[in-house]
């Protein structure tokens, strides 16, 4: 084993840098050992990233309703402040004072209904048994894990590069701008990825591979045997699908080493609205369609943007669900500083989508067809309960996410509400959990549950591919009495999956909500980082740990013969407009002829993209 | 080196329903004698015990002070001196759930050594292990002998 010592350094300005070109050879024991002496140094510092600023409880004003108090972060010093939750004109707001900045106010929740209905679903986690840091500082300036956390991981994300094709203007995150490449070696990811699986009871199962844009590797296939040889079980892959569009080989490869499912960014059905891949889209989803791979499109949604087409972004993936697997929208996060006149035009939350998808559907998709993520904790307890070992629950903040399900038959989409009645079902699985915790038989239990299941469903409302056969009652079945999860893939081939996930912003922080949180980082230090401060408080967290494991760019192009700038993509639009596959995927949902090609090319340019014609 | 412990109570509603009622109790183990803190005064809780708070409540009860915030609560904060060299700090932690009406005991034990905290046992509540169990491993860490520990901390 190397000594760890030898390749960890401090500079002139106390900043950690590991000798990552040295590291080459360097096994998972050797980065753990590195990682351990390495993580103490970077952990924020009270005085030096943060303050504590609790004194000041911020007051109401008239026409301003009381909600809770929590507690957040300044966007300019990040420092720890006490904020109040309110209610006015029907919205939720959330409202903090800086000593240093003064006040911050922020839209929390775009409506006050959805927000109380959303609240009677919040259910709790039972925290960690293990966790990977020891309790040391305030939340959200402690996170590894840490003992507080209330949650474990449903989704495990791992950066396994910095590198991107495109230089989206929005951006800082990619090599280039950032000024060093971040790409841990495969003995490193195995570290990382082994390390999020050590938390106890509930070791992570799901893992996302990000980037950077993660089909930039050469070794992406590698990445996800590897984590498959890690004991994940589910794997996806986060990216905009660009060179897939280009290489059916790669879709064939990530399928066959195990990829489960696409993760890949779809922000509108026009190149104005969606100028990052709206063009290689339609190829990447027929090169899928030949892999049989699904996908999940992810929208980013922004009021003054793309809010207006997010009906069409739904039709879209309906019009896919051959090989579209779901819409899982993000409202946008507001990264950086930005004035709140700005902030006013692009904010949006997750109400104001579901109430804009209820009106560009006709009231088909409508608010009350959505429940928060925590809402199915009681299918979790209720398995957990009957089979008596720990089960995956997701128990996020309520205003963290919300989901539904949808089927289409003929033009008429059908949520899973429409047929199911949700809400009754799930109060029926927490009480029989509890019946089932304070020792009652699960023989009866299970009896009861055959006999009642028939009554959550109004078969006749059921779309017809679930009605047939009476296949959508066999199939909760099969689930809740024979805990036979086969069906779990055949409800979902079925169904288009209809989810959002809004991350937070400095802006509206609330560390209710990250100590909740169960979409984590593994960083290169083997910490596990909460989303929303992973990514919300980059300087802290994402960007000094990455930058401490990072090659020099130079060091980088010297160690792989590569040049940076080279990975750049160049798009030919003419001929991607020109195919048969490009008119067909937006067929019935834009009409591709009355865009003139003059504004393909500006819509590219203008996103940073540039476009070539030869 | 001064030592922190907490009691307090708690109703809340948002993000979701709380009303618990916690208490602590410290004893100091050294060389096998337990004892308990004669000089334990009562102080203001102020920003910065934040973290202790959350230290204690954190890993047992899944409770930190931004639960407390979102709600109305009271935190009696009691201080006392310690040696810092080879004792045990034992937190007996008394918490009801008035909601479920749930009552139990859980223990926290901090070694100093050097003038070092480190946690060396926390009972979870929601991963309990069995009483037996629970006994057999404190007394092993405190070295001293089970009837010891159920007679002066009242097991």
């Amino acid at each position: 084993m190397l000594k760890a010592d030898l390749f960890i350094e401090l500079n002139d300005k106390n900043e950690v840098k590991v000798n990552y070109s040295k590291l080459k050879d360097a096994t998972v024991e050797d980065f753990e050992e590195i990682a351990k002496k390495v993580r103490p140094l970077l952990m924020p510092k009270i005085n030096k990233d943060y303050k504590l600023y609790l004194k000041h409880k911020p007051e109401l004003r008239e026409g301003e309703e009381f909600i809770t108090y929590t507690l957040s972060a300044c966007p300019e010093c990040n420092s720890i402040l006490r904020a109040v939750v309110f209610k006015r004109e029907n919205k939720v707001w959330i409202r903090k004072v800086c000593p240093e900045h003064g006040e911050i106010e922020e839209i929390y929740f775009g409506d006050y209904e959805l927000y109380e209905r959303f609240r009677r679903h919040q259910h709790d986690g039972k925290g960690n048994e293990w966790t990977h840091v020891p309790l040391i500082a305030p939340c959200p300036y402690n996170c590894g894990l840490c003992p507080r956390h209330k949650s474990h991981p449903a989704l495990i994300n791992i950066v396994v590069t910095n590198r991107c094709d495109l230089s989206c203007f929005y951006c800082f995150f990619f090599a280039s701008r950032a000024g060093y490449v971040y790409e841990p070696t495969l003995e490193h990811i195995r570290y990382m990825i082994r390390q999020a699986r050590r938390l106890r009871p509930q070791p992570a199962i799901a893992l996302q591979i990000t980037g950077g844009e993660p089909t930039l590797r050469d070794d992406l296939v590698e990445i996800v045997k590897l984590a498959k040889e890690e004991g994940y079980t589910h794997v996806q892959v986060n990216t905009t699908g660009i060179r897939i569009a280009y290489e059916p080989e790669l879709a064939k490869k990530l399928r066959e080493a195990g990829t489960n499912v696409l993760y890949m960014s779809f922000d509108g059905v026009s190149p104005y609205t969606n100028p990052k891949n709206h063009w290689e889209v339609p190829y990447t989803l027929d090169n899928l369609r030949k892999a049989g791979l699904g996908v999940v499109l992810v929208p980013t949604i922004i009021k003054n943007y793309n809010l207006h087409e997010v009906g069409k972004i739904i039709r879209f993936g309906l019009k896919h669900n051959d090989i579209v697997r779901g819409v899982n929208i993000q409202p946008v996060s507001i990264t950086g500083r930005m004035p709140r006149k700005q902030r006013d035009k692009e904010r949006v939350t997750i109400p104001d989508v579901i109430i804009e998808i209820e009106k560009e559907t006709g009231g088909q998709v409508s608010r009350y067809d959505w429940y928060p993520v925590p809402s199915v904790a009681p299918i979790s307890r209720f398995i957990e309960a009957i089979t008596g070992k720990p089960q995956l629950t997701l128990t996020t903040h309520f205003a963290c996410g919300a989901a539904t399900y949808v089927w289409q038959e003929d033009s008429e989409l059908i949520p899973i509400t429409r047929f199911v009645d949700v809400e009754g079902f799930l109060k029926y699985l927490d009480e029989k959990a509890e019946e089932l915790e304070k020792g009652k038989n699960k023989y009866f239990v299970l009896l009861d549950l055959l006999v009642n299941l028939r009554k959550f469903v109004d078969i006749n409302k059921a779309p017809k591919r679930l009605r047939e056969g009476n296949k959508i009652v066999k199939m909760l079945y099969k689930i809740f009495i024979r805990h036979d999860y086969s069906s779990l893939g055949e409800f979902h081939y079925n169904a288009l999956f209809l989810g959002m996930m809004h991350f937070q912003d400095l802006y509206n922080h609330d560390v209710a909500r990250v100590m909740r949180c169960d979409i984590h980082y593994v960083m290169p230090d083997g910490r596990e980082v909460p989303f929303c401060s992973f990514n919300v408080i980059p300087d802290l967290y994402r960007d000094r740990a990455q930058k401490a494991f990072s090659y020099s760019i130079k060091e980088w192009e010297a160690l792989t013969g590569k040049k940076l700038i080279k990975t750049k993509y160049k798009r030919n639009i003419k001929k991607l407009i020109s195919s048969e596959t490009y008119r067909k995927h937006y067929e019935g949902i834009i009409d591709v002829d009355s865009i003139p090609y003059e504004d393909h090319v500006m819509a590219s340019k203008k996103f940073g993209i540039p476009v070539i014609e030869e | 080196m001064k030592e922190k412990f907490f009691s307090f109570n708690v109703v809340a509603d948002d993000p979701k329903p709380l009303n618990m009622e916690v208490s602590t109790e410290v004893f100091l183990v050294k060389n096998r004698e337990i004892s308990k803190p004669s000089d334990a005064n009562v102080v203001d809780f102020n920003p910065e015990d934040i973290i202790c708070f959350d230290d204690d409540f954190g890993g047992t009860l899944n409770i930190s002070f931004n639960d407390l915030v979102h709600g109305k609560y009271n935190i009696e904060e009691k201080e006392f001196d310690t040696e810092d060299d080879d004792v045990f700090i034992v937190k007996k932690i008394t918490y009801i759930d008035i909601r479920n009406r749930e009552k139990n005991t859980l223990f926290k034990i901090d070694k100093l050594k050097e003038g070092i905290k480190e946690t060396v046992y926390v009972d979870n509540r929601y991963f309990l292990k069995p009483w037996k169990h629970r006994v057999r491993v404190i007394t092993e860490i405190l070295d001293i002998d089970e009837q010891a520990l159920k007679d002066i901390i009242g097991l």
